[in-house]
């Protein structure tokens, strides 16, 4: 039997119907992989921050036991800029996450 | 290598017995990339009931880690061990991979250096897959107190897969009854 409308059959309705809810299923899992991998790349990049912060707590350390005249001064600085290398990636990764809805 | 429901457990056991910063983003790294594998072969999530791995080390044998903590060893490394080989004037040290940050790799042992008194550092084996195996040492002589892994050395390129192929005479001193 044709519908008046549009001239497809029942079968071709149904066809249609389930291929549209397959396209979907595909959609929703390409979704949940690019927000899996939105994740991940947010997770990295916080452990990455961890290290940057490891990095300037081991500068700030070395300044506390300076071995040569300034060299206080140098790592102070050097830690300063590990700590805002950290402050970096750890918005890179907050900004993956919002973007991706997490 | 575990599978993805037990790098979760492995995941949760190290948020439990580690608080730093550290160890808590890298849980969530080891989650995050157990989520993608799950997502992308489809499969449900899941968490195992234990993250048990079990490697087999040279004098040790079947070592089994959990978490990143060592829970059972075949063969352990005695105080006696250390105190007869010591006598013999033969010293090991093992470097065990105690870092957060080494995720699903920690509680791993990542090398072993065997010295005598007299020679210092002799042998090592390592773990790495590229060069896993025993190689030969010729140490510079400043190895001090620390005659198995101190000072400087150099390794030939040769790759012996036990230790009675690269020392023989280390593997009888150190081989227990």
């Amino acid at each position: 039997m044709k519908t008046a409308t549009t001239g497809q059959t029942a079968e071709q309705i149904a066809l249609g119907i389930a291929q549209s809810e397959l396209n979907k299923e595909c959609n929703n899992t390409q979704e949940r992989i690019d927000r899996a991998k939105a994740r991940l790349r947010a997770a990295e990049l916080r452990v990455h921050a961890c290290q940057q912060d490891k990095l300037a707590a081991g500068y700030a350390r070395q300044g506390t036991h300076p071995i040569y005249d300034g060299q206080a001064e140098v790592c102070a600085g050097k830690a300063a800029e590990a700590g805002s290398y950290a402050d970096r990636t750890r918005a890179q990764a907050d900004l993956i996450e919002a973007e991706a809805g997490l | 290598m575990l599978n993805t429901a037990q790098q979760r457990k492995h995941a949760e056991l190290l948020r439990a017995r580690d608080q730093s910063p550290e160890a808590q983003a890298v849980a969530a790294e080891i989650e995050a990339r157990a989520e993608l594998e799950d997502t992308e072969a489809e499969r449900p999530v899941a968490v195992a009931d234990n993250a048990r791995m079990v490697e087999e080390y040279p004098i040790l044998g079947k070592v089994t880690c959990e978490g990143g903590k060592l829970t059972e060893v075949e063969h352990p490394w005695t105080d006696a061990d250390v105190k007869r080989i010591e006598a013999q004037g033969v010293m090991i040290a093992y470097q065990w991979c105690h870092d957060p940050m080494s995720g699903l790799r920690q509680g791993e042992l990542i090398r072993i250096w065997i010295g005598t008194r007299e020679a210092g550092p002799r042998v090592q084996w390592d773990h790495s897959p590229e060069i896993r195996g025993w190689s030969r040492l010729v140490s510079r002589g400043n190895y001090g107190r620390n005659w198995s892994h101190g000072g400087n050395w150099r390794s030939d390129k040769t790759r012996y897969t036990t230790l009675s192929e690269a020392a023989p005479d280390l593997s009888a001193i150190i081989r227990r009854k």
